[in-house]
């Protein structure tokens, strides 16, 4: 999952907690969601936590730099 | 006298504000001049007079209108003004309701700016059903501002503090002077050529209306409507609009209120995790509510109450299954052939059994008739057996007078000499 965006990782959990809202489903498949859910609810909250800041680069002569002000 | 009509102050004052008021020239005034006697009234109505060399006139600009300006009026200020003529009746007043005022001097930007803004709203620039939405969770940001400017410092720190899984992209932006318009245009090409953001902020931090005017050029404006990017428009502060913000796909008052719509907040977003994990433990919870419900109702079914009326049944054809099944089953069909042998097995014995009595019997007959070709038990009947030189005597020829004989009966032997002989006829 390491590879996985926030929003990719977030339009899935949004996905299974709808999922699960419906209802309509197997007692091991609705425990199963859940869990994948729980799983990637942290996953999304350990990006954000673990997230080093913002990396912002300048596009100087088609080329990528570091900002410096 | 007393044919002569008095009209009451009040009357003719209304009928002096009807002409006012009807006259289609004075519903909508342009007029410059110079403000003097200017008051900030404590409710927000600005009152004051203009004038120029050789008249004047009073004004008033309520407090609706004049929270829109921008700039602070003083006396001896060269103002344009827009509003109608009517008559205040209580002071018997004629006198000029503004509605927009701007510092003179700037009037033929402002006119450029309406003809501008009504030119491409014709055109259909400003169209909602053109705009692109802006992504929830962008990746990259490219921002088209000066890279020295407090604005991209106050975009990056709000980025920083809202979604740090974003990164920035500045792409150095002259946004003020002659050669604003055509960096704009060139770098909002690049952009797009490039295709390295998820969404542009495109801005500058406040100034006069002349230096926010890069973003108010036609070029700048086509450029922004061809944008493949989304683009918000963060230009000045709150009160300045420019043409960028109406092409734009989203206008931010500022560029911090750029930043601010670029990217999601982590906090709120948090909250957000939150709410979808307690919305998943109360669906899961209400799934195993709803199942246990299900069993409990299938529990007090008549089939649980009384198992035998359903098992009766089944249990009838599982016997006659079973016993289907035990006849194709291999062991049940060795142990059949070990029955059909033990049979076969048991039948041989018995046939073998019927046989040997069948013999025994036989034999034992056969020893009977053997019994009575016993020459033994002949000679018991007083038969007696004569032999000469060991070989048995059968004619009278084989013997000669004087020879020794020998004669067995059935206990012994006598030795004899044959004294005569007749041959019978």
């Amino acid at each position: 999952m390491s590879e996985k965006t926030f929003e990719k990782a977030l339009s899935e959990l949004e996905s299974l907690v709808k999922e699960l809202e419906n209802g309509e489903i197997e007692l091991n498949d609705a425990v199963k969601k859940y869990n994948d859910g729980m799983k990637l609810s942290k996953y999304c909250h350990d990006l954000l936590k673990d997230a080093e800041g913002v990396i912002v680069k300048m596009m100087k002569d088609d080329k990528l730099e570091d900002f410096k002000e | 006298m007393d044919e002569k009509k008095y009209l009451t102050v009040t009357a003719l004052t209304k009928y002096i504000k009807y002409k006012f008021d009807k006259d289609t020239h004075l519903k909508n005034v342009f007029l410059k001049g110079e403000i003097s006697n200017f008051k900030h009234h404590s409710r927000g109505h600005f009152y004051f007079t203009l004038k120029d060399d050789k008249a004047q006139i009073s004004a008033i600009m309520f407090a609706s209108n004049s929270s829109k300006i921008v700039f602070t009026p003083t006396d001896g200020m060269s103002v344009i003004v827009e509003g109608y003529i009517s008559v205040f009746e209580s002071s018997g007043n004629y006198q000029i309701y503004v509605n927009k005022m701007s510092e003179d001097g700037l009037g033929n930007l402002h006119i450029a700016y309406e003809q501008l803004k009504k030119k491409l709203a014709n055109e259909g620039l400003f169209d909602a059903s053109h705009k692109i939405s802006i992504p929830k969770y962008p990746k990259t940001i490219a921002v088209l501002t000066s890279p020295t400017g407090a604005a991209v410092r106050d975009i990056i720190n709000i980025v920083n503090r809202r979604y740090p899984l974003a990164s920035i992209i500045v792409y150095p932006t002259l946004v003020q002077g002659e050669y604003a318009k055509d960096s704009i245009v060139s770098q909002l090409k690049k952009v797009n050529s490039q295709m390295l953001g998820d969404v542009i902020i495109l801005g500058r931090g406040g100034g006069s209306i002349e230096d926010l005017w890069p973003f108010n050029e036609e070029t700048v404006a086509y450029e922004i409507y061809n944008s493949k990017i989304p683009i918000i428009s963060s230009v000045g502060h709150e009160t300045d609009f420019t043409i960028s913000d109406f092409v734009a796909d989203l206008r931010a008052p500022t560029p911090s209120g750029g930043a601010e719509l670029a990217v999601p907040d982590q906090i709120e977003l948090l909250n957000y995790l939150d709410r979808l994990n307690n919305q998943n433990r109360n669906s899961l919870n209400q799934i195993l509510k709803y199942k246990v419900e299900s069993l409990k109702r299938i529990e007090s079914s008549y089939v649980f109450r009384d198992p035998l009326r359903v098992t009766q049944d089944k249990s009838k054809r599982l016997d006659y299954a079973i016993e289907k099944l035990e006849l194709l089953n291999p062991i049940n069909r060795l142990q059949q052939s070990k029955i059909d042998l033990n049979k076969t097995m048991k039948s041989l014995q018995d046939y073998y059994n019927r046989y040997l009595t069948r013999k025994q019997n036989e034999y034992v007959l056969s020893i009977n008739k053997l019994e009575l070709l016993n020459p033994l038990s002949i000679m018991k009947k007083g038969y007696s057996v004569v032999k000469i030189n060991n070989n048995v005597v059968k004619s009278v020829d084989e013997i000669m007078i004087e020879d020794n004989i020998e004669i067995l009966v059935s206990d012994g032997t006598l030795n004899a000499k044959v004294t005569s002989k007749r041959k019978d006829e």
